[in-house]
């Protein structure tokens, strides 16, 4: 309920009434914001637009949902305009061809990621973006497709592309407790 | 048939094996093996959320760009003469405690409110009776209520000064809206600088977008005031 009155005092213009939406939702949008982008520095430039469009469609929030998951569509959204402007989608798809799912193996733990967001700043702009909007935003390859300016085909090669990538990044977590032949794991990457 | 390879593994997450890809599966633990880890690889991203970390930017740079957008409301100008700063105060707030209880009570009278209008049916005998203090269930629906009947004040002091149909009958002209707006600028400015010290204070929130809406409400009338072609730069 405060939110509500802080929402109201924001659409007013009112600095500190925007200041504290930020303060409180900064940290998970901007965590999207990140994931989705990669590079820090482009990441900090998306997410000051993201939240100047937050901000500037703040009056046609209703409050039929929570404020963060109408916040989150919005930066989810803007971050693929940006991600459009700044071509990379559309170049990540040749990219992508060349990023094959093997991940090189020399014993070094360190070639390993520790989380999913560690692992998925390994992936391709185009791949990255695929993953995080299939299978943990939950878009369909055709809404993909429409978003990146690709095909449903190509969003579902990038994905599968990206899984396997990620399965190997991420095998310490996803394998089975007790591995039955890891010697075939090796063959398939 | 060989191994299914990493791509057609992660895709059989999504996908019905073909015949051949399911005999072999059944077979060939490894295979079955790995198509179980990707399928606990998709299940964890569904799961995970991403880490939140420190934001990705400052205020000061924000709020900036924030204000050569016009997000941020330029600050209301500072009090011309602060000796008559704390009688405006008292008279400002007086007004507006005067029509916020006096829209709220008529809105929520069932009176018809529409100037010239047909009068409303009489209330109801419940409606009648329902003299006594409201109890609520709850804090949170307290201020639910509070905050609905804010949202019928700004609507009913916007439609009025889209009407502004009382000035002929209460004497209002340019100067009383103008000694108006200067309180409400006053009353906003004083509860802006409250409301920095205690963001979540309901009173104050309340006074503030009351302050908001009367001065939004009285800007239309003042600017209807004016003669033909003088346009509204100042009062």
């Amino acid at each position: 309920m405060a939110d509500q009155l802080t929402i109201r005092r924001a659409i007013h213009g009112d600095e500190a009434a925007l200041r504290a939406l930020w303060v409180q939702y900064a940290p998970r949008i901007d965590a999207v914001v990140r994931r989705l982008v990669g590079d820090p520095d482009q990441a900090a430039d998306v997410a000051q637009e993201v939240w100047i469009q937050i901000f500037r469609a703040l009056p046609t929030y209703r409050g039929d949902s929570q404020f963060a998951t109408w916040a989150h569509r919005i930066a989810v959204n803007r971050t693929l305009n940006a991600l459009r402007a700044l071509r990379r989608i559309g170049k990540a798809e040749t990219e992508i061809e060349e990023d094959t799912a093997s991940v090189e193996h020399d014993g070094d733990r360190t070639l390993l990621a520790q989380t999913i967001d560690e692992a998925v700043q390994k992936l391709s702009p185009g791949a990255r973006a695929v993953f995080v909007l299939h299978d943990v935003e939950g878009y369909t390859h055709e809404e993909i497709a429409a978003e990146l300016g690709i095909t449903a085909g190509g969003s579902k090669s990038q994905l599968f592309k990206a899984r396997a990538k990620l399965r190997t990044l991420l095998k310490h977590l996803v394998d089975a407790p007790i591995s039955q032949d890891t010697s075939h794991v090796a063959h398939l990457s | 048939m060989s191994h299914i390879s990493p791509e057609r593994l992660a895709a059989l997450v999504d996908e019905t094996a073909t015949p051949d890809e399911a005999s072999h599966l059944a077979e060939c633990a490894p295979c079955a093996d790995e198509l179980a880890a990707h399928r606990r690889l998709v299940r964890l991203a569904l799961t995970d959320t991403p880490r939140e970390g420190p934001p990705l930017n400052d205020w000061a740079s924000l709020g900036a760009m924030l204000k050569s957008e016009g997000i941020i409301a330029a600050a209301p100008p500072a009090p011309a003469r602060p000796a008559r700063t704390r009688w405006l105060l008292r008279v400002a707030a007086g007004v507006t405690l005067l029509l916020g209880g006096t829209l709220l009570g008529r809105s929520t009278s069932n009176v018809d409110f529409a100037l010239g209008g047909t009068p409303a049916p009489a209330p109801s005998s419940a409606q009648g009776s329902a003299a006594a203090a409201p109890v609520f269930a709850s804090p949170q629906a307290a201020m639910q209520v509070l905050t609905s009947s804010q949202q019928q004040y700004s609507d009913a002091a916007a439609y009025l000064a889209a009407q502004d149909t009382t000035s002929h009958f209460i004497g209002l002209n340019i100067n009383t809206y103008r000694a108006r707006l200067t309180a409400l600028d006053n009353i906003v400015a004083s509860t802006r600088t409250a409301l920095y010290q205690a963001p979540q204070d309901p009173v104050l929130n309340q006074y503030y977008l009351s302050a908001m809406a009367a001065r939004e409400a009285t800007l239309k009338q003042y600017q209807a005031a004016l003669p033909a072609k003088q346009a509204l730069e100042r009062y």
